[in-house]
């Protein structure tokens, strides 16, 4: 329905408009007072600020630099750019006008602050406004006449709709009224540090509301002007009304007993369990408080108020494949590297809606996860780091996605259920290079175990990166990609040898780990490299496994960064 | 004084299994845990709960402009790059991404808000909840600020039909801008709204000096504060303000926004509040008994909005919460304690006192261009509505109110005491 982008004038009536905008619905009646305007015009909104002077308008000012953005709600890094100050040029007093837009419909006509009948000069209307970067990279220099700008109608040849401008304040164009001051850049800064120029409440037609009319006597349950009247209430809506305002679900208790006490609910008590505290031990209370509350409620409104839909009782809707195939999706696309896992998930479940998919991940993945994260790193928890996937200390290069939180855990995710994945990924991996048909498993890694992607190819980057002088040959890693039988766990059974080695270098191995690892890209399971170097029970060498061939091709770079051009030639190492 | 409030809960399942996107801090995954940590404390019991209905895109275009709604209703996250133009327009993108099930989310919390309204409006409840709306920054031709409509101006309109005023209070960390805008021009809402201001912080309005305009000048209220306010400074605060405008204004009804950011610890705020400060809000609104819809708003450390939430909603309930939480299926996002408790970490409070009283005055000085301005009509007021004068730092702040003006207003006589099971002293000043 929505038309690609198409110049429309103004007062235009807008051809294809949304049907319901102009049928009068059922709902007329219960949307009552609703004011007569005119929708046919196009909103057009005219956020352009000052344009009086084009040539100080340059394209992106703020070009990488968002450090004065205030328009985005999300946090960015700040940054003191000296090329934005010299892009703004604040008078001394930054007091800014309101300003109106242009006459439409019953906002008269437009003026400044200073002068109310004042006729709209567009050489001194300015306002401040703070857009966010993509205002920036669509602030053209406006080439339009500055006399239509507010005159009349503006058509779309002038200004491209979604055209924002910054303010560019010449100081010697604000007011008329003020005295002329020639602001040198190196001031300009201390000034916006020390009076931020306000930001105004957009005002015009396109931001205030359409305010109902008040009749008293429309208040049918309020027969006197009085608003604290204790009149009885309506008992019951009409049944179009009670359609719009809410069904039902669970009815007012008739019981008074609860509301007298004004205490409600009964807070968490300790257990008689033997394992008390751990995962079993509360998936077990958290299933009797469940089977509670459905005794409570009755099934149907068990069911009504969502309690099928949360936490473990989703997990009841998939399969343990499916299952599998979830965290196996999210395992492959780290987004310390950079990946969305989201996308591969709506495609390796195209039966299941985006919907079931969230809900699979708040209620049941990244439950599960915080049931390890509580156990092993309790003072690192952070759910809202949703992102976070495998262990990682905050402290390596690691940065996920601009995430602004800690990671987790700093050591491998250890599940008290010792859950091993046996993931057969072939289902999965239709769509992606793959040189040999693989099989996940957990490395015994220490007594604890831990997730295993894809074991396709093991290579021996952690060894490369740890001691570069240890030649893989030297040890019994001489693992290549065909060599490598992942039915045996070859990852499991090398890991002796190279532990032994590799411990010895630890102390190096750290640095030249991260060193080496932050910038390789798109190698499966690095997460778990890293972690591999800095668990302080790490005696084994967990071999992270990439999962197909193109993947090797980073790791291949950092090899012949590690032991010179030509030494890596997809096979395996010299 | 009034029986036991009645309230109406409102709450939809699916308005949780919207995901905005990879690293964007707003997860309505929240509401899910909020609405199961209300029902695990078991305060079903004591209120009803209704799945609102999904607000018709014509009811949405009663503040938002036609053709942005019905972009809404039509982008999806697979066509938003054929329409580049108009999601700069709408400001659709980055802040306020495309997500599958967008239209609907939308659909969901703006007709909980526009049905708790219309529940107030004839009277079924004393008090409304609509945990999932509060999305203040929504403007009427685009989104803002993680808010795509602007469910509380919705809400506002439709209690306009049956109140003369409305009072709308905001105490998320943000500007209520988008509430403010809608309604600058008119003196039937007044807006007011405590945030943090400066800094670049956004959205960038919400100076002191912002009144209003027109027909609405003096009727818009802004609290700009610093980083790092604490219960103490900014209770008082409120009260004080509070206080004040209930008295000059004297709403028919009042519309709160409890934005949980505003709390220690969020992810993008910068207060020192506690769950107990943040709530003794709540509880001081309520006790004002007049009709309210109370709504969520921002909060973007998930535990903690929901930790908050199920306190207020308690609160509104004047049940009292054991601090344990009980055993539900999201218990394990509340480790390690499983406390409704907060930690609050030492963070310095920026707000002087010479600071806060500054604001306070002219507060109080905008406020008292509304009482003698004769353009302004309040009906209700009598002939001899009188304020009187005095300087209330040398007043006790619990006895504000006269007598006389006391006995005009019918409300409870300990309306500016905390409630009785009130064991709460943040709000009793020295």
């Amino acid at each position: 329905m929505v038309r690609a982008h198409c110049p429309i004038t103004r007062n235009q009536e807008v051809p294809d408009g949304p049907a319901w905008a102009s049928t009068s619905l059922d709902l007329d009646q219960l949307i009552e007072n609703r004011p007569a305007t005119s929708r046919s015009t196009v909103p057009f909104e005219l956020k352009i600020t000052s344009i009086f002077e084009l040539n100080m308008v340059q394209k992106r000012p703020f070009d990488e630099d968002e450090s004065n953005d205030v328009s985005s709600k999300q946090p960015r890094q700040m940054e003191h750019d000296s090329r934005l100050v010299s892009a703004l040029d604040f008078p001394p007093e930054p007091v800014v006008q309101s300003y109106y837009t242009s006459g439409e419909g019953g906002n008269g006509s437009t003026k400044t602050k200073a002068e109310g009948g004042e006729k709209l000069d567009i050489a001194h209307i300015t306002e401040i406004q703070f857009r966010t970067k993509k205002d920036v990279e669509t602030s053209v220099l406006g080439s339009f006449p500055s006399s239509s700008l507010f005159a009349g109608s503006i058509s779309e040849e002038d200004i491209r709709p979604e055209t924002q401008f910054h303010i560019m304040l010449s100081p010697d164009h604000i007011f008329e009224r003020q005295p002329r001051t020639i602001v040198h850049p190196g001031e300009i800064f201390s000034l916006l540090l020390d009076h931020p120029p306000r930001k105004l409440v957009p005002v015009g037609r396109c931001h205030q509301a359409d305010i109902p009319e008040w009749r008293a006597h429309f208040c049918k349950k309020a027969p006197s002007l009085s608003e604290h009247t204790e009149a009885a209430p309506n008992l019951a809506l009409e049944s179009d009304e009670e359609r719009l305002a809410g069904t039902c679900v669970v009815p007012m208790s008739d019981s008074e007993q609860l509301a007298d006490t004004g205490v409600v609910g009964v807070g968490r008590k300790g257990c008689i369990c033997e394992d008390e505290g751990s995962i079993r031990c509360v998936q077990q209370h958290i299933t009797e408080a469940r089977e509670k509350l459905r005794g409570t409620f009755g099934p149907e409104t068990f069911t009504e108020l969502g309690f099928c839909d949360v936490g473990e009782g989703v997990a009841e809707k998939w399969s343990e494949e499916e299952e599998k195939l979830f965290h196996k999706v999210i395992f492959s696309n780290p987004t310390s590297l950079g990946k969305n896992y989201w996308n591969d998930l709506a495609v390796v479940f195209p039966s299941r809606s985006k919907r079931e998919i969230v809900s699979y991940y708040f209620n049941v993945y990244m439950l599960r996860r915080r049931a390890e994260q509580n156990r092993f790193a309790p003072l690192n928890i952070d759910s809202d780091d949703d992102e976070w996937v495998g262990t990682e200390d905050s402290t390596d290069n690691e940065v996920q996605n601009g995430e602004d939180d800690d990671s987790v855990a700093e050591s491998p995710i250890v599940p008290d259920h010792k859950e091993i994945l046996d993931i057969n990924t072939s289902a999965y991996d239709e769509d992606v290079v793959q040189s040999a048909p693989v099989d996940a498993r957990a490395v015994a890694f220490g007594g604890d175990n831990i997730y295993v992607p894809e074991a396709c190819t093991c290579k021996l980057e952690v060894k490369c990166s740890l001691d570069p002088t240890v030649r893989p040959s030297d040890g019994n890693l001489s693992l290549d990609t065909e060599g490598l039988d992942a039915q045996e766990g070859t990852c499991t059974s090398s890991g002796a040898g190279f532990g032994s080695q590799v411990t010895m270098e630890k102390a190096d191995s750290h640095k030249q780990c991260t060193g080496h690892l932050s910038g390789a890209n798109g190698i499966g399971g690095h997460e778990f490299m890293m972690e591999a170097c800095n668990a302080r029970e790490w005696e084994f060498g967990y071999l992270p496994c990439p999962r197909n061939e193109v993947e090797l091709l980073p790791t291949c770079n950092m090899i012949e960064e590690v032991f010179g051009a030509g030494s890596w030639d997809g096979q395996g190492l010299n | 004084m009034r029986s036991k409030d009645k309230i109406a809960y409102f709450y939809d399942g699916d308005v949780g299994n919207v995901y905005f996107g990879p690293s964007h801090p707003m997860k309505p995954h929240r509401l899910c845990m909020t609405h199961h940590l209300v029902l695990s404390y078991e305060l079903h019991n004591k209120m009803e709960i209704y799945r609102p209905h999904k607000a018709y895109p014509v009811e949405l275009a009663q503040f938002h402009s036609a053709d942005y709604v019905e972009f809404l209703n039509r982008i999806t996250p697979d066509t938003q790059a054929l329409f580049s133009n108009e999601m700069v327009k709408y400001n659709l993108g980055e802040d306020c991404p495309v997500f599958e099930n967008l239209f609907e989310f939308c659909q969901i919390y703006a007709g909980g808000t526009i049905d708790a309204a219309r529940r107030l409006n004839n009277q079924l409840c004393d008090i409304a909840i609509n945990w999932a709306g509060g999305l203040h920054h929504a403007k009427k031709c685009e989104a803002s600020g993680f808010c795509y409509v602007n469910d509380l101006v919705l809400g506002i309109l439709e209690l306009l039909k049956h109140h003369a005023r409305v009072l709308y209070i905001d105490i998320d960390v943000h500007h209520g801008d988008g509430v403010e805008e809608a309604f600058y021009f008119t003196d039937r809402v007044m807006t007011v709204s405590f945030h943090k201001y400066g800094d670049m912080f956004f959205p960038g309005t919400g100076d002191l000096k912002d009144v209003g305009e027109r027909e609405g000048k003096f009727y818009a209220i802004n609290v700009p504060l610093k980083d790092g306010i604490d219960d103490t400074s900014f209770c008082r605060l409120f009260k004080l303000v509070i206080t004040k405008v209930v008295e000059t204004y004297q709403p028919g009804a009042i519309v709160l926004q409890c934005g949980a950011d505003s709390l220690a610890g969020d992810r993008l705020g910068c207060f020192n509040l506690s769950i107990e400060g943040h709530a003794a809000c709540v509880r001081l609104v309520k006790n004002l008994n007049l009709p309210l819809l109370v709504t969520g708003g921002g909060g973007y450390t998930k535990e903690n909005v929901a930790r908050c939430w199920t306190v207020e909603t308690g609160i509104l309930l004047d049940a009292e919460l054991p601090d344990e939480i009980p055993e539900n299926d999201y218990i394990k996002y509340f480790a390690p304690d499983y406390s409704l408790k907060i930690p609050s970490g030492p963070m310095e409070n920026l707000n002087s006192k010479s600071y806060l009283n500054s604001i306070r005055q002219q507060v109080h000085e905008n406020l008292r261009s509304i009482q003698h301005s004769p353009s302004v009509q309040l009906q209700e007021v009598p002939p001899d509505f009188y304020i009187p004068d005095f300087d209330e730092d040398e007043q006790n702040p619990d006895e504000r109110v006269n007598r006389h003006k006391k006995d005009k207003q019918i409300q409870r006589d300990d309306e500016y005491y905390a409630g009785d099971n009130d064991n709460d002293h943040i709000m009793d000043d020295a």
